[in-house]
């Protein structure tokens, strides 16, 4: 790649071809340039058989910039060696792009059309001429043989399969975006993989076009949409894999479903913990209601419907009325009666919280935090309290607390915001 | 000069029989698109070098009928004249 053979390399290389000795090939194509040399000095044209002819072309005086001083200079008159290749020459260099051929353009394409292909054109032209060409040649044979064992519904011919494998592609990209999660990586990574297989389709047949002798036409604007559509449904890094090339695009297909499948993911995620956080906080009137309800206290579900719904200045009026009720209700329910002598102890499961528990003891569930206070030691977030954790009920006295005080009930509230402010701000919470 | 000259010269300058002189120049003839396919380039000291080049896809207008012609990409072989050679022809 990129290297200077020197003549005796040459020299060698044909001597093995020709069998003479290499020291003679030499001598003969020194002799032959030296005397092309002498000629061209005369100013007469030379012509090589088999390589081209070269001639002396005159070249006249211009106008030009002084590019150090930046000031008018002129380029004077000059004589410069042309060299023009023999057809035979010109054909054996450009074997690799030998089946294009020069294409009239019709009227009605349009020139954004024509843009798109002279760009796509553009890229089909490699930096690297023999390796990429060569190989990419023989790569999207291979995949093309590939493609048509996986698929052998579609029909042999691969320009008319553009359409038909695209809307196959097409189908299969939504599915992978539309996935039940729970499937997720199963399903999408074999949908992606599906797809971006048949992403190479095109592709891949756009290739082995390229290499099978057909004219490139409006064959080049067709197959910039296909990639187009493909690239908006399965990723966003659309150039991206264009200019990484056919057989690394499809790696950014993977790549980007697995990004859309993480996200999901985590998206999933973030919510479960929203609702659980929602169903342990006591505060939540849903999940309290739902609560309460199951502990048989009928009763109380519409009063506590009215207390969710309406703000502190309601709820306020009506703990009072809530624990009238309560009293009155007593033979739904028996609080039990805390006293000093025996510890009374409950539990709190993933339906029993600690503002159901107080509702139960003390008659007001805005009075948790006195639970709470009680075990304060082993308890640590108050939403987060284990299932089947043993807590000791205080007796209200101990804290000096009166239930039916609508100041105590505030000074409770003040408390759990207290307790929660302990846990809520040195942790960053998504609330 | 054209070719048959040249052949003439090369037989009496080198004093190998015309069928050989002519078998190596047509042999480096076919090993030339060879050797710059893979990305080499051939450089005779005091003549030149030959390398191949690419172009781009391009459009263009057909001069005589109008009509517009997208020109294929290619590659062609391009000769660049040493200085040595250069210095000989201003004179």
């Amino acid at each position: 790649m990129n290297r200077k053979i020197t003549l005796s390399r040459i020299a060698q290389k044909l001597s093995e071809q020709t069998g003479r000795r290499a020291r003679d090939c030499e001598a003969v194509l020194r002799s032959m340039f030296q005397i092309a040399g002498n000629a061209l000095a005369e100013g007469e044209t030379v012509k090589i058989k088999g390589l081209g002819s070269f001639k002396i072309s005159n070249v006249e005086a211009r106008k030009s910039v002084d590019v150090a001083t930046g000031r008018e200079t002129e380029i004077p008159a000059h004589k410069r060696i042309v060299f023009i290749p023999s057809k035979e020459l010109a054909k054996a260099v450009n074997a690799p792009f030998d089946m294009f051929e020069t294409v009239v353009i019709n009227e009605d394409v349009l020139d954004e059309e024509l843009m798109q292909a002279e760009a796509a054109g553009n890229e089909i032209l490699v930096n690297d001429i023999q390796e990429q060409i060569m190989a990419e040649e023989q790569r999207a044979q291979a995949e093309v043989e590939e493609i048509r064992e996986k698929y052998p519904i579609v029909a042999e011919d691969a320009v008319d399969d553009e359409d038909p494998d695209e809307s196959a592609a097409d189908e299969v990209a939504a599915s992978v975006v539309d996935a039940d999660p729970d499937r997720e990586s199963d399903l999408g990574v074999n949908a992606t993989a599906d797809a971006t297989a048949l992403a190479e389709s095109p592709s891949a047949s756009e290739d082995a076009d390229a290499g099978g002798g057909e004219s490139m036409r409006a064959e080049l604007p067709e197959y910039e949409h296909p990639d187009d559509e493909q690239d908006s449904t399965i990723t966003t890094d659309a150039d991206d894999g264009a200019s990484v090339g056919r057989r690394g695009r499809w790696r950014w297909y993977v790549a980007g479903g697995v990004l859309v499948l993480c996200l999901v993911v985590c998206a999933l995620w973030w919510l479960n913990d929203d609702f659980s956080e929602w169903g342990k906080s006591h505060m939540g009137g849903r999940a309290v209601e739902a609560t309460v309800t199951d502990n048989a206290i009928l009763g109380e579900a519409n009063d506590l419907n009215d207390v969710s719904a309406g703000q502190d200045g309601m709820m306020e009026d009506l703990g009072g009325s809530e624990v009238a009720k309560v009293e009155e209700d007593s033979t739904e329910v028996a609080p039990t009666k805390p006293s000093d002598s025996d510890p009374v102890y409950d539990t709190v499961t993933d339906t029993r919280y600690l503002s159901t528990i107080a509702k139960e003891h003390y008659g007001n569930f805005n009075l948790w935090p006195y639970i709470y206070k009680e075990n304060e030691s082993f308890l640590g977030h108050p939403n987060r309290i284990k299932p089947g954790t043993r807590v000791v009920v205080p007796p209200l006295s101990k804290y000096g607390v009166d239930p039916t005080n609508k100041v105590d009930i505030e000074k409770a509230k003040k408390l759990g915001v207290e307790i929660y402010a302990r846990y809520d701000n040195p942790k960053m919470q998504h609330n | 000069m054209d070719n048959k000259t040249l052949i003439e010269n090369i037989v009496s300058a080198t004093k190998q029989t015309r069928e050989d002189v002519q078998e190596v120049v047509s042999a480096f003839c076919k090993l030339l698109p060879d050797v710059c396919l893979e990305g080499d380039s051939v450089i005779v000291s005091g003549f030149g070098q030959f390398e191949s080049r690419k172009r781009k896809e391009r459009l263009t207008v057909h001069p005589a009928s109008g009509e517009r012609l997208m020109v294929p990409p290619k590659i062609v072989m391009k000769f660049r004249p040493s200085a040595v050679l250069n210095s000989r022809i201003v004179k």
